[in-house]
């Protein structure tokens, strides 16, 4: 005998309207659909048209997991909603024109790092809020900071980070150092808009001392 | 199996030797293999694994977890080794940790490292802690700064927290914990009183 094809309800359908009698009916059982001796077509196309609405459910909840999947643990799109970049990243008022960007995760594996990444992390005073800015300095590093001719050491586990957009960035020189654990991903490309479309290179700010 | 065709005329090659028919049976039989069918077959199943596997991860990371938690910091609370602890993912999304809190964090010092502590104060509040546990009685008091947590483990002279580290920013909780599943002997809610 022959396997029965995976989507049974379509194929109850059209046998039972190439048949049609009722003793034909009574032949077919599936575990979906038990067909009662008297059966007409419509009754067969309602219950068709609910496992129809079921696949589609199945096929929505495949599809989120695996995209939840992928967006925690590989690769993951950002819009950019602050100024703290501008002009390698611009947000604008509006959530569609703003700067769209790509982000990676595996570097969330062994958190090892380069100078002058551009970075996703969770704000240290509000586990809600995400920021990308610039890794400046690294764990361990001493860094001189841009105002006044402090020099600071970077602790172990935490790291330096500073916005492009000096003036209009809300950073390290606020916050102090952040630990690594709060680092979401790493922004490698920009997707949106399409003028901007490339890759986001690893810089170091001029005349910004580097880091000993 | 090439088979030459001449004028029309198609004349199948004789094996010539012992080695050569074994060989032509060989290829023969490797062609009769319905290797469509089998890569067909490989690639549902394959696809089917990998859907198990998503289901699997977004289970553990948003949901519920497990967590084999190890060391003496959280005694008597936690065994040095061998429990096994079911893990709130849920929780510390939404901001439902509270102080008495036993909960897993990303350690400052080494985002590679997790480690369980128990929150003794959220931010605004004010926590006093032992200095030197063991060697003087000496307490110090902090504020615990906006957005951080304070964390204490239950066995304050052999453990590595914010005594040493300082308040921990909230993004670094992890998961909550509050119930063991194992040892048998122990299972049900760490902090419950035998």
């Amino acid at each position: 005998p022959r396997r029965p094809p995976r989507n049974r309800s379509k194929a109850l359908v059209a046998s039972l309207r190439l048949h049609g009698t009722e003793e034909d009916c009574s032949c077919f059982c599936t575990s979906e659909v038990q067909i009662l001796p008297v059966c007409s077509d419509r009754i067969v196309l309602i219950m068709g048209a609910r496992s129809q609405l079921w696949s589609i459910a199945k096929m929505s909840v495949t599809g989120g997991v695996i995209g939840v999947t992928i967006s925690d643990r590989y690769v993951t799109v950002v819009a950019i909603k602050g100024h703290s970049m501008h002009p390698t990243m611009t947000a604008t008022d509006s959530a569609l024109r703003g700067d769209i960007v790509l982000a990676e995760k595996a570097c969330l594996d062994q958190y090892k790092f380069s100078r002058g990444d551009v970075i996703l992390f969770k704000c240290p005073s509000n586990h809600k809020e995400v920021f990308v800015k610039r890794l400046i300095g690294l764990p361990g590093e001493w860094i001189q900071l841009p105002a006044s001719s402090e020099i600071i050491k970077v602790p172990q586990g935490h790291c330096w980070v500073e916005g492009d957009n000096a003036a209009r960035s809300w950073d390290s020189r606020s916050f102090g150092p952040i630990p690594l654990g709060l680092i979401n991903g790493r922004v490698t490309h920009i997707i949106w808009p399409p003028s901007k479309i490339g890759r986001v290179e690893r810089k170091w700010p001029e005349d910004r001392i580097p880091p000993f | 199996l090439m088979i030459p065709k001449t004028k029309g005329k198609i004349i199948p090659i004789e094996p010539s030797s012992p080695s050569a028919a074994a060989m032509s049976r060989f290829v023969r039989r490797l062609a009769g293999i319905p290797w469509r069918q089998i890569a067909g077959e490989a690639s549902s199943v394959g696809l089917l694994m990998a859907q198990g596997l998503c289901a699997v991860h977004v289970v553990s990371e948003h949901v519920l977890g497990v967590a084999f938690p190890r060391g003496p910091s959280m005694l008597p609370a936690l065994n040095m080794a061998g429990d096994v602890l079911l893990t709130d993912k849920v929780s510390p999304r939404r901001g439902w940790v509270g102080p008495g809190d036993v909960v897993l964090l990303l350690s400052p010092e080494d985002p590679r490292k997790i480690v369980a502590k128990r929150v003794l104060g959220m931010e605004g509040d004010e926590v006093t802690y032992p200095v030197d546990a063991g060697n003087s009685d000496a307490t110090k008091t902090v504020v615990v700064p906006q957005g951080h947590i304070w964390v204490q483990g239950d066995n304050i002279y052999s453990s590595n927290d914010s005594r040493q580290f300082g308040p921990v920013p909230y993004g670094l909780v992890k998961g909550k914990m509050s119930y063991r599943i194992w040892p048998p002997s122990r299972i049900g809610s760490i902090d419950s009183k035998e």
